[in-house]
């Protein structure tokens, strides 16, 4: 599952949005500032960790989530 | 009689149908919030050995492409590519999971009812040359329990109805991000400079 994020633009600190399978597929997000024109791709030797931080983060949150179920029940 | 009806509730644990719900809620939060801070110590930090284990952010690389313009003016074809450190931990959205909005709704219904019917003395009337039966005979009363249905006729209706109704409703919202991780955000936000490749003049 693709997780959305975004980050802040350096040039003009107007949010970037991303998602995660895409950002790992090595697809460029560009600004949402339409005079900004910045683009961002995430370099290819820092794959690895990004994606797996993304896949604790989704694991984490299957577990919580599991969690929280066995709570309502 | 409607204080009869409300002392059915008397005995209903209100603290627990309010609270119960509530506190999983909470207790789901934090949990959810505990195993958010593992994971960012764990995940977006590293222990730098040579500083007293003092935790540092794990840095990524992102190339960072935007348009130039050229000496005559005109925008250059080809942009002007720099790479950017930006810590691990903005990338993820650490506050997405957190339970935003609860809420435990639910009523409670008790009711009963007593209907008294009496023949109008038309009918009463009626009934008697038909069955030639004396007029007390013909006076009756009915007692029932449960919700009275609309009827066409013209006998006189006497109802007692009692009737309770509670209805509980509980929000509980999200609480906004921890001021130490919100600054650790904004530094980390602020400070996202890009530098030009090393390669570069």
């Amino acid at each position: 599952m693709s997780i959305k994020s975004k980050i802040d633009c350096p040039e003009c600190g107007v949010p970037i949005h991303f998602e995660s399978s895409l950002l790992l597929a090595g697809q460029a997000f560009s600004c949402s500032n339409p005079s900004c024109g910045v683009t961002i791709s995430l370099t290819a030797t820092d794959k690895e960790v990004v994606s797996d931080a993304f896949d604790k983060f989704e694991q984490m949150r299957n577990q919580a989530t599991h969690q929280a179920g066995r709570y309502d029940a | 009689m409607n204080n009869n009806i409300a002392s059915q509730f008397a005995g209903l644990p209100m603290k627990a149908l309010i609270g119960a719900p509530l506190k999983a809620a909470t207790d789901a939060n934090a949990m959810i919030a505990n195993a958010q801070t593992q994971f960012i110590l764990s995940t977006c930090f590293e222990k730098d050995s040579h500083n007293h284990g003092h935790l540092t952010p794990v840095m990524v690389t992102f190339t960072l492409s935007r348009s130039v313009l050229e000496k005559d003016g005109s925008i250059s074809k080809t942009p002007y590519e720099m790479e950017i450190s930006i810590p691990l931990m903005t990338l993820i959205p650490i506050n997405s999971l957190a339970i935003e909005k609860l809420k435990v709704s639910f009523s409670m219904e008790v009711k009963s009812s007593r209907e008294i019917k009496k023949q109008t003395s038309q009918q009463s009337k009626q009934s008697r040359a038909q069955t030639r039966q004396p007029e007390h005979a013909h006076e009756f009363e009915t007692e029932l329990h449960g919700a009275l249905a609309k009827s066409g006729n013209q006998s006189q209706q006497q109802s007692g109805s009692a009737h309770a109704n509670y209805e509980v409703m509980l929000e509980a919202g999200q609480l906004p991000l921890p001021r130490g991780i919100t600054t650790i955000l904004d530094i980390f936000a602020k400070n996202l400079t890009p530098l030009p490749p090393k390669n570069e003049d």
